[in-house]
């Protein structure tokens, strides 16, 4: 269960204050790539914890939320060629469609365990991958750029790189809260539990299967808000949104931050995607290095990157 | 009528008939054991009467309500529970969080996402007063996987369900809701529990 320690409080106190005063640092540097970097952190660090929700508390390895950032990048692309481009509408297509989604898909894959959980989540994310290939109208295989990004009350205020970063961290904020209220609540309590021991929960006369469901729904309409900061920070949607790869990609990020934290997937998020920024300028075969550092921080530490900070393990 | 009663209850792992048309019929009340060598399917028989083991035919009916095809869970809720031969516990959980999860499975919808669980004092209460009666009241804030008495399989029965009027091993003697009585099997039941009025 998650205990909100002082210690971890200064923590998630520290890093967002430091998201939060980052656009005056690169305004100071006059380096306006970085703000673009960093809303990229952004809204894969609510994926990551939205994954963290149902992988590091739920015990589900999904390999298929990827499908969800697609669900959200493509609720921006379709609705704003339909001429809605209200980032409130945005969103709440893209959680109803994730939820929907997730309803079925979940339902499905619940029913399989372990190594077949992973690879039939897997393969829902890829039928909706192929799914957004082949939807010429989008351009298909190449994705289609956006007109504009969405607005905010009839205002293009997201088109300042600024304010869409200062979104995504409203939006990361607000998640990373509710995340915590839900591990700590008497749903996070059996959700926890069902991982523990499935059949004790069992035993005790949860079903687990129900909550288990429930969890993966909030996590993937979570994860299709990081969808939607996505595409608007690209002004670009394409299926490789959607693609395995990226679904790796968050499995890593909550591996790197330590599963089952949630600030811990946060901070996986950041420092995957700046590892891979700085190893890239590196040398061209950066997925080397990243794999090696990736080796060693699970093989010093089973809790990743938090391990280390960490001296009250028992 | 009887609290438990199982009429032609059959389960065949292939050709192997593991039970084969049993009938049994128990008393509120009533303590039984059933005895029989290693793979004579008592295990089997338990997890069919719990849910856990589907049935090839049959019916188990508990305080008159029909148990076959509910599911593990339900049964629990309707009264019927099990104890574990090897301890199972909720090893990450603090001790007094094992017992407070049974509790929360009988008090209210656990579909609550805000507030935190660890400050529902009803939980912890009625938890904490489970584990003073049996004696492990200094462990609650232990993780129960380190908890030392994890490793004896007494310590399965705090966590089943906490008891309230007395310690019984094997049933929960907290009244249901329905004013129904839990009734709950095993390979053995010590001599010394069988005073237990509500076994």
């Amino acid at each position: 269960m998650t205990r909100l320690t002082p210690t971890r409080a200064w923590a998630a106190t520290i890093l967002f204050a430091a998201f939060a005063i980052l656009p005056m640092i690169t305004q100071a540097l006059g380096d306006s790539y970085l703000i673009v970097i960093a809303t990229r952190i952004l809204a894969y660090a609510i994926a990551a914890l939205a994954l963290d929700l149902i992988l590091g508390y739920g015990g589900m390895v999904s390999f298929g939320h990827a499908a969800y950032l697609g669900i959200g990048a493509y609720a921006v692309a379709i609705l704003g060629r339909a001429g809605i481009t209200d980032l409130g509408a945005h969103m709440l297509a893209a959680i109803a469609v994730a939820a929907v989604f997730a309803l079925i898909t979940g339902a499905i894959s619940l029913r399989t365990r372990g190594i077949y959980f992973i690879m039939i989540t897997l393969a829902f994310a890829q039928m909706g991958y192929f799914f957004f290939v082949s939807l010429s109208a989008y351009g298909g295989d190449d994705g289609v750029t956006l007109n504009a990004r969405s607005t905010v009350f009839g205002q293009p205020l997201l088109e300042n790189n600024t304010a869409l970063y200062y979104t995504a961290l409203a939006l990361l904020i607000g998640l990373y809260l509710l995340a915590v209220a839900i591990t700590r609540s008497r749903f996070g309590r059996v959700l926890t539990g069902a991982r523990e021991n499935p059949l004790r929960m069992q035993a005790i006369g949860f079903s687990p299967f129900r909550y288990q469901l429930t969890a993966y729904v909030i996590s993937g309409c979570m994860a299709s808000i990081a969808g939607v900061m996505l595409a608007n920070q690209a002004s670009y949607v394409s299926p490789s949104y959607m693609d395995w790869h990226r679904s790796g990609e968050l499995v890593v990020m909550v591996v790197f931050g330590g599963i089952g934290n949630l600030l811990g997937a946060v901070a996986g998020a950041t420092i995957a995607l700046l590892l891979e920024e700085w190893l890239a300028l590196l040398t061209r075969h950066w997925p080397i290095l990243f794999g090696l550092i990736l080796v060693l921080v699970v093989l010093y530490s089973r809790d990743g990157l938090s391990g280390f900070f960490r001296s009250d393990r028992s | 009528m009887s609290l438990l009663d199982v009429r032609g209850l059959r389960k065949a792992y292939g050709a192997l008939k593991v039970t084969d048309d049993l009938n049994l019929s128990v008393e509120k009340g009533e303590l039984h054991a059933i005895i029989g060598p290693n793979g004579a399917g008592k295990s089997t028989l338990i997890a069919q009467l719990s849910g856990q083991a589907g049935s090839d035919a049959g019916s188990v009916r508990f305080d008159g309500a029909e148990m076959m095809g509910q599911p593990m869970h339900a049964r629990v809720r309707a009264g019927m529970s099990r104890s574990f031969q090897i301890t199972s516990i909720l090893p990450g959980f603090t001790v007094l969080e094992n017992v407070a999860a049974a509790v929360q499975a009988r008090r209210g919808s656990s579909f609550r996402f805000f507030a935190p669980v660890a400050g529902e004092r009803a939980l912890n209460d009625t938890a904490m007063e489970a584990l003073a009666r049996v004696g492990i009241a200094e462990r609650a804030a232990m993780r129960a996987a380190v908890s030392a008495m994890a490793k004896s399989g007494n310590w399965n029965w705090p966590s089943r369900w906490p008891p309230r009027r007395n310690s019984c091993s094997w049933t929960s003697p907290l009244p249901a809701p329905a004013g129904r009585r839990r009734i709950a099997w095993s390979r053995s039941c010590a001599a010394s529990r069988a005073r237990s009025r509500w076994c």
